[in-house]
């Protein structure tokens, strides 16, 4: 079942905010087939200095997908976003923007600064889990994720 | 000219026309302006006037003089062609400006001095039209009384010429219009005052307009922040409470399964409150552009919308051909749908029968939706459209009693009115009236 090169685990950078949100994307992305291994960051500076392996970071792992909510304190998910599609050594990592809004300038916006998808969190829990498994299935089975080793820019 | 002025500085009758040397220059002016014609007239006024009454020796003069004086206005005339020797004011004079006959004619630029400063240069380019082209004067003039008060003439003046052209007399009559012109210039006070105080009122208005269209959008823009961020916290008690139910349902006792009921089922029509809110404010905030809209196939569109409670219920909707009125297409179709909904939802025993109806009218169209539900007693006939009003218990009739809000507040954004015509048991009538076509005046 494993697609993975070394069939190691799946990093998935979460950048949540609401602790009860990240404990229900833990929930719903906990599979027994694939081994998922999430990281969970607070704020779009924290994502940045993950990604770039500042400060405490620098032994962290490059993420395969990265989670991103849009209202979070200081940057906001758009920023953030923004930040990582303009970093030549950032913008292959897929972002899936989860969040609550479906307002159409949110959804846009997204889109703009080149999300690689968007999903508005339902209310429902079932509903809820539904769309966080079927990210897991997607992008973690369907879809071949960009492969580590070769140098960016390289054809 | 100004020579004969300075003459009459010194004559014994005038003795105060030092302090009026405008007065005699601007008459001056007047006599010069007319040419050689006047001349005998300016060189009379050098001369010691003499104050001639009618000759009261004849008897017919003596009955035209009666005639003269008993005319309720100043009558006056004064030979032009032999200096300044013949004058005559009717009696009146004293009456409304103070002064005697003698008074008035002994001194020949009197009666100039007693017309209003302000009023002399106007006077001044009157006679002077006068004098030359030979066109009655009729002007207005305000002259001052004895007692300084300001009394308004209307004066009529000719001067009569000799067979030769010379001018000869000039004649006229003045009317005392004071009261009048009074009357008048209270009326002006008083018409400016209502029309600064409908200028005020307006622009009061215009505030308070614009400061309540100000508070809609922000109540509108609150609700809607308000809502959507009211969602967030209580997605955490919904997902958290059903994710509780579903691992641990059953391991705790039969109280806490039924409180965990309570809070899953609360924290439920919260969210659906919350949703409704959001979707009421919307009306406002997302509303787009009234356009010609037909409402045949918007009663379509809502029809076949509700077409699953349509089936379930076994009902028949019909519909006149209707007409297309300027509206947001989007919030007619709700309209529709929420009225031909509740008329589904509200039945009676009876098999469900909706009609849909229209009527003309001079500005609007209106439009009845008639159904053979419940109905709704007629107490309650404006609760009905209060927001989360509801007037059945929840497990009757489920909802949170916002669909009828709505309607009002499209109607309303569509620039109509809404109301229910209704008796229990007998059916609902929902009427409400929609513009014809566009106001002109926006």
């Amino acid at each position: 079942m494993c697609d993975l090169p070394d069939c190691r685990s799946i990093e998935v950078l979460l950048v949540e905010d609401n602790p009860g949100d990240v404990r229900l994307i833990k929930e719903a992305l906990n599979d027994a087939k694939i081994h998922v291994h999430i990281t969970a960051v607070h704020d779009g500076a924290e994502a940045l200095a993950l990604l770039r392996r500042e400060g405490d970071y620098s032994t962290a792992t490059t993420p395969d997908l990265i989670l991103l909510d849009l209202n979070l304190p200081r940057m906001s998910g758009h920023e953030v976003l923004a930040v990582i599609k303009q970093d030549e050594h950032l913008r292959r990592i897929p972002v899936v923007v989860v969040s609550s809004s479906k307002a159409d300038r949110d959804i846009a916006t997204a889109y703009d600064l080149h999300a690689n998808c968007f999903v508005t969190k339902p209310v429902d829990l079932d509903q809820f889990f539904e769309v966080v498994q079927a990210i897991r299935e997607f992008w973690f089975v369907v879809v071949k994720l960009p492969p580590e080793q070769i140098a960016d820019g390289a054809t | 000219m100004l020579q004969k002025v300075t003459g009459l500085e010194s004559s014994e009758h005038l003795p105060s026309l030092t302090e009026a040397e405008d007065v005699l220059q601007g008459l001056a002016d007047v006599y010069s302006s007319v040419g050689t014609a006047m001349q005998p007239f300016a060189t009379g006024l050098l001369n010691k006037p003499v104050a001639l009454a009618l000759d009261q020796s004849s008897a017919v003069v003596a009955r035209y003089k009666t005639l003269i004086e008993q005319i309720p206005a100043v009558v006056f005339m004064a030979l032009l062609d032999k200096g300044i020797g013949e004058a005559y004011v009717s009696p009146q004079i004293e009456a409304i400006l103070g002064f005697s006959q003698e008074e008035w004619l002994n001194d020949p630029v009197r009666w100039y001095r007693q017309v209003h400063p302000d009023d002399r240069g106007r006077w001044n380019v009157e006679a002077s039209e006068m004098f030359l082209s030979g066109k009655p004067l009729r002007s207005v003039y305000r002259v001052l009384a004895r007692d300084g008060k300001v009394v308004s003439f209307h004066c009529e003046a000719k001067m009569v010429r000799h067979d030769d052209g010379q001018p000869w007399f000039i004649h006229g009559v003045a009317f005392d219009i004071t009261e009048l012109k009074t009357a008048e210039e209270k009326l002006k006070k008083a018409h400016d005052e209502l029309e600064l105080r409908v200028r005020e009122r307006t622009a009061e208005l215009a505030r308070a307009n614009d400061h309540l269209a100000k508070s809609n959008a922000e109540l509108e823009q609150f609700a809607y922040v308000a809502s959507h961020d009211l969602q967030e916290p209580l997605r955490m008690i919904t997902s958290f409470t059903q994710l509780l139910v579903k691992r641990y349902r059953g391991q705790f006792d039969v109280d806490a399964d039924e409180f965990i009921d309570y809070i899953a089922d609360g924290a439920k029509r919260m969210s659906s409150l919350i949703n409704d809110l959001l979707e009421y404010s919307r009306v406002g905030t997302r509303g787009r552009a009234l356009v010609p809209t037909d409402c045949s196939a918007v009663f379509e569109v809502a029809r076949n919308n509700l077409r699953v409670a349509i089936e379930e219920s076994e009902a028949t909707i019909t519909s006149d051909p209707l007409p297309t009125v300027m509206g947001d297409e989007t919030q007619l179709v709700q309209l529709f749908q929420n009225l031909l909904g509740n008329a589904i939802k509200f039945r009676g025993d009876r098999p469900v029968k909706v009609h849909v109806s229209v009527e003309q009218q001079q500005r609007n169209w209106l439009f009845r939706v008639s159904d053979n539900g419940i109905g709704i007693e007629p107490q309650y006939a404006e609760r009905v459209f209060v927001i989360f009003q509801r007037l059945h218990n929840r497990a009757t009739y489920p909802g949170t009693g916002i669909g009828l809000a709505i309607c009002k507040k499209i109607v309303e954004r569509h620039g109509g009115r809404i109301w229910v015509e209704s008796q229990p048991g007998a059916g609902a009538t929902f009427c409400f009236l929609l513009q014809r076509r566009e106001q002109r005046n926006r």
